[in-house]
């Protein structure tokens, strides 16, 4: 299911992928020109960029860039970007990093259980092999672990941030987390909401291993995870 | 008197000008600065006479006055750090709306 690459454009299915960005001036654009036709509109949330990141994009019907006037973090660029997304009136929301990591070809992939009704949101999950660094490898597996022994969901990459939802669901799952945390939080509400979701194999490309989630974001995760838990 | 006591008369009579500074600048309100000076105050009596707390020392069994002090400090710190954090994140999410506002509202034409 992951590996399909050349499947027709989604248009006309209110879809919208939403990339938030931070000082990701390399491969933004070319994320955005590739989920371009595969979605009805591509929302860029700059979170506080040095330079405006609008001027490193292409002009582009269905493009809009919002910009943090000061850095936010992911978890906030995302819930601006939903935010923007559901008053927009479009259903299904498909959120992707910037710099990469995320190949826009598998947009139709997560998207296609939410279209077929099997799922409310899909979660890509990638493979953990050696193109992933060890200490994401360890700390991902860990995390996911810790997931599932707490919050009794079975999400087998908790850490990957490609996935789409149905926008219905947004206020359901709506998280406080405004940095990393994000994912994992997802994860826990789509838990406690008791919300449909499948598991879509993505792949596995890490361009820079010293961006991202760091080991302290790590910590940070698992502290937040027993703090959900118990508090 | 002891050399701890002169410091601690120097740091209170120090404490009590910045809180008149931040009052006259406005920082302040009026409740605000009255707070602080009850506990410069406060900390000078206890400075200059130890046994002007004996009473409070007897009913809750502390020995020393310095460790009525530490006390109470500690206890006062724990406040003010729940105070700050209450405020810190209440100013976040303040901010946040702010800024994300702000950012949709660039969209609407």
């Amino acid at each position: 299911m992951a590996e399909t690459s050349d499947q027709p454009p989604v248009g006309g299915q209110g879809v919208v992928a939403i990339i938030p960005a931070f000082n990701e001036y390399t491969r933004l654009r070319q994320t955005v020109e590739q989920a371009r036709p595969l979605v009805d509109a591509v929302v860029v949330i700059d979170d506080g960029s040095r330079e405006p990141l609008a001027a490193h994009l292409p002009t582009l019907e269905g493009l809009t860039v919002l910009r943090h006037s000061v850095n936010l973090g992911k978890g906030a660029a995302l819930t601006t970007g939903l935010q923007w997304a559901t008053q927009a009136g479009f259903t299904i929301a498909v959120l992707l990093d910037a710099d990469g990591q995320h190949n826009p070809a598998e947009i139709p992939d997560l998207i296609a259980p939410l279209q077929q009704q099997r799922a409310d949101i899909t979660f890509g999950v990638r493979s953990f092999h050696s193109g992933m660094p060890l200490v994401a490898r360890v700390g991902n597996i860990v995390l996911t672990k810790m997931v599932s022994l707490l919050f009794h969901v079975h999400v087998t990459d908790t850490q990957s941030g490609y996935r789409a939802l149905r926008l219905a669901i947004y206020e359901r799952i709506a998280w406080t987390s405004s940095r990393y945390s994000v994912e994992t939080e997802m994860i826990v509400n789509v838990g406690k909401q008791k919300i449909a979701h499948v598991e879509v194999p993505i792949s596995t490309i890490y361009h820079d291993k010293y961006k991202g989630t760091t080991v302290i974001d790590g910590v940070r995760i698992f502290m937040n995870m027993i703090a959900w838990r118990f508090l | 008197m002891i050399g701890i006591q002169i410091l601690a008369m120097v740091f209170v009579v120090w404490m009590t000008y910045f809180s008149f500074l931040h009052f006259r600048r406005g920082e302040f309100a009026l409740t605000e600065f009255i707070f602080w000076q009850i506990i410069w105050t406060g900390l000078f009596v206890v400075v200059i006479f130890p046994s002007s707390v004996k009473f409070i020392l007897d009913t809750f069994s502390i020995s020393r006055a310095f460790d009525l002090l530490v006390v109470g400090g500690i206890v006062i710190l724990f406040g003010v750090t729940f105070r700050n954090y209450v405020l810190l994140r209440r100013t976040e999410r303040k901010l946040e709306q702010l800024v994300r506002s702000l950012a949709i509202r660039q969209d609407k034409p």
